[in-house]
């Protein structure tokens, strides 16, 4: 059995008129890399923010490591790591310096310290930057920083606030890696995002919110499960006849098809072979195609079904 | 904990380039300023020859002769005396500025029991942050009719008794005027007005002291930076941490008024009239209050950061124009509407421990000033961190 360490209930948060978390709950469990997915302006940030007391709330209680959370709950802050949205780092310090500042505002012990900033600046491949100013820092670099200050005391539970917003590739993927690896040494991770690929190969427990609410929770696998989409067959074809769309749709397993910019997207429920079913129709009526390929369903297509939008604009 | 705050913080602060240079440069810069501005108007009024309408009777023992005689150690002349009846003397005085046949004043000796100095009414001298050349003039006909007045009456007594014995009257009445003029009325005595021009500029730094105080709770709170929410994530004892800002904000600020302070007693050589120990320690008190100020004013985390800088333009520029750093009597005028204001007002404090200071010397009146100073800061600093413990906030 493992041990609850964040308990959420029926959360509301109001901003003025705006009711930002709506009834919102969650569970999550030690050990757990939970992934709080959501787009945009559905209230990932304002339940990481009254998780830990920054905000106030309207309703609801939460208890962290079983005891209720409060502003004054100190024993529960030394526990806890924060990487925030905002990079929150001093201008007129160094990295090194940064990193120590903060690392000091949980561990007394001068030599302790100096040991968790130096593995702090190694975890996040910062040594040749440790004397640089965060001014002199590229994005990525910079959000390597905001890590680094957010985790250099080892916290238990650690919140990641969407830490890949406008980072380049390199970067991203050095910080999933990353948050992969404190997972592995014990800490239990919530991660918050709107990139569903991320969520997708980090998180072991996902939750899809939207607008303050619970839209579905489980892992990857189980959400996918919960929607009728299993395969989407896409194929890249010109000038596709109105009956030839018709025809297509009535295939066995089909039960949506869009046309769109020469791209026919064909959705299927179940079945083995659907795309050697599309294959032939197009062989059997002498269609010619440029492409033709199969998706599995995304979190996105979770997303889709379930709220009617997408998960976030194309970007 | 408390040091590393402390010890980091002050990096911080004597890092952050830009907000020291500032506060350097105003006092630095405006401090030149005004002595260039006030040194050329000495340069000037030094040995200047004031224009003057003398009025005097046929009749009276008393004549112009011995104002014309006046003259600087140099040998210029301190007075061009006009010698005009009294009608036309008005005519004179009511003259524009630039006008050749203006008079300055007139110095009426018709009756020796009763020497006149009619000044033009309307202009008084300090009444505004520009001192017209004018007020020097003033300053040196009231000087003279004030030796005058007493000597008149030995003059008259010498003429009747024993003319012979006039010359040497004359001469010791012109000495006295001339060490009256020179001294009393120009270079830096105590009641020298331009005084109290660098009393107002040591005032403003101590005030715009208040931004780094300000800063403090601006980087220790979720709703007023990134920064702070990362001090409130944490689980330091935030009172002890906004203290330790504090105190390394009291401790950069002074060393700047004190550099400050330093350049214009030893560099630029600013008398400042009363004991420099307490002009020090006035303009140390007075930066930490204005350091507390700020501090306290942003300690009000609920209202918004557009109305906190509202907040404290409108204490530091507006309280300043009422305390008088702006114009002169402003200070009175308040005193007799609402006197309270001029007990909170810390501008109004602390211009009113310098004018104590340098009118009265250091005695009561000097002292009260400084514990409503003392008084103030305390409450600032308690009442900041009792507003600095741990709260959530409505909004981020
Ligand atoms: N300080 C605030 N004042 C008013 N509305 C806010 C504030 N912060 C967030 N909101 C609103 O609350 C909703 C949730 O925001 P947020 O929690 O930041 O979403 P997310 O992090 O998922 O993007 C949004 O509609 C946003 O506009
Ligand atoms: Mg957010």
């Amino acid at each position: 059995m493992s041990e609850i360490v964040v308990e959420i209930n029926n959360l509301v948060k109001r901003y003025n008129e705006l009711i930002a978390l709506d009834n919102f709950s969650l569970k999550i469990k030690q050990g757990e890399v939970f992934g709080l997915l959501g787009p945009n302006g559905s209230g990932k940030t304002t339940t990481i923010n009254c998780m830990l007391s920054l905000l106030s709330y309207d309703k609801g209680d939460i208890k962290i490591f079983g005891e209720k959370m409060s502003p004054a709950k100190r024993n529960l802050k030394a526990k806890i790591g924060v990487v925030s949205q905002n990079v929150a780092v001093f201008d007129e310090l160094t990295v090194y310096e940064n990193i120590d500042y903060f690392c000091g505002l949980y561990i007394k012990d001068k030599k302790l310290r100096k040991k968790y900033v130096e593995e702090a600046i190694d975890f996040v491949d910062l040594g040749d930057f440790k004397k640089f100013y965060p001014k002199k820092l590229s994005g990525g670099l910079l959000r390597r920083l905001n890590i680094a200050c957010g985790i250099a005391h080892k916290p238990e539970l650690i919140v990641f606030d969407e830490p890949t917003v406008a980072v380049d590739p390199q970067s991203r993927n050095k910080i999933l890696e990353g948050i992969e690896e404190l997972n592995k040494n014990g800490a239990t991770i919530i991660y918050t995002s709107h990139y569903m690929e991320e969520v997708e190969q980090l998180c072991n427990h996902i939750l899809i919110m939207d607008k303050g609410r619970k839209v579905a929770e489980g892992t990857s696998d189980e959400l996918k499960r919960m929607i009728k989409n299993t395969e989407s067959v896409v194929v890249n074809v010109r000038h596709l006849k109105e009956d030839s769309i018709e025809n297509i749709k009535k295939l066995h397993h089909v039960y949506d098809v869009k046309y769109m910019n020469n791209i026919l997207t064909i959705k299927c429920s179940g079945g083995k072979h659907n795309i050697t079913h599309v294959a032939e129709y197009f062989k059997n009526t002498n269609l010619d195609y440029d492409r033709i390929y199969s998706e599995l369903p995304t979190l996105n297509d979770v997303f889709l079904e379930i709220t009617g939008k997408e998960l976030r604009d194309k970007e | 904990m408390f040091l590393n705050v402390f010890a980091t913080r002050l990096k911080i602060n004597i890092r952050n380039k830009q907000a020291i240079g500032w506060s350097l440069l105003f006092s630095l810069a405006l401090g030149t300023l005004f002595y260039a501005a006030f040194n050329s108007i000495y340069d000037n009024a030094k040995n200047t020859c004031v224009r003057v309408a003398v009025v005097e009777s046929e009749d009276a023992a008393l004549n112009s002769e011995m104002l014309k005689e006046l003259e600087y150690e140099d040998g210029k002349k301190m007075l061009e005396v006009v010698e005009v009846q009294y009608d036309e003397a008005k005519e004179l005085l009511k003259k524009d500025e630039d006008d050749k046949d203006k008079v300055k004043g007139i110095i009426d000796i018709r009756n020796v029991e009763d020497i006149k100095l009619i000044l033009p009414r309307e202009k008084k001298i300090e009444s505004a942050a520009f001192i017209s050349s004018g007020g020097i003039e003033e300053s040196i006909l009231s000087s003279i009719v004030s030796v005058f007045r007493q000597y008149s009456s030995i003059v008259t007594e010498t003429i009747k008794k024993d003319p012979t014995k006039l010359e040497e009257v004359l001469k010791s009445f012109e000495d006295e005027t001339n060490e009256l003029v020179e001294n009393k009325s120009i270079s830096g005595d105590n009641k020298d007005p331009y005084v109290s021009y660098f009393y107002s500029l040591i005032t403003m730094m101590a005030m715009m002291a208040a931004m780094a105080g300000a800063s403090v709770p601006e980087s220790s709170q979720a709703n007023q930076s990134p920064v702070g929410a990362r001090v409130d994530v944490s689980p330091v004892n935030k009172s002890l941490y906004d203290l330790a800002g504090l105190l390394s904000a009291i401790v950069v600020q002074t060393s700047i008024t004190l550099i400050g302070l330093v350049y214009l007693v030893f560099v630029l050589k600013i008398n400042f009239g009363g004991d420099l120990r307490y002009v020090f320690l006035t303009s140390i008190l007075s930066t930490i209050l204005g350091v507390s100020l700020g501090f306290f004013i942003y300690q009000f985390g609920r209202i918004s950061k557009k109305a906190r800088e509202n907040i404290i333009m409108t204490i530091i520029l507006g309280g300043g124009f009422l305390s008088g750093l702006m114009i002169a009597n402003m200070k009175t005028i308040v005193e007799m509407k609402c006197p309270i204001v001029n007990r909170i007002n810390p501008s109004a404090v602390i211009s009113d421990a310098f004018y104590a200071l340098n009118m009265y010397g250091v005695g009561d009146r000097y002292y009260k000033s400084l514990i409503y100073i003392v008084g103030l800061t305390i409450f600032c600093i308690i009442s900041g961190l009792i507003m600095s413990r741990r709260r959530s906030y409505a909004s981020l």
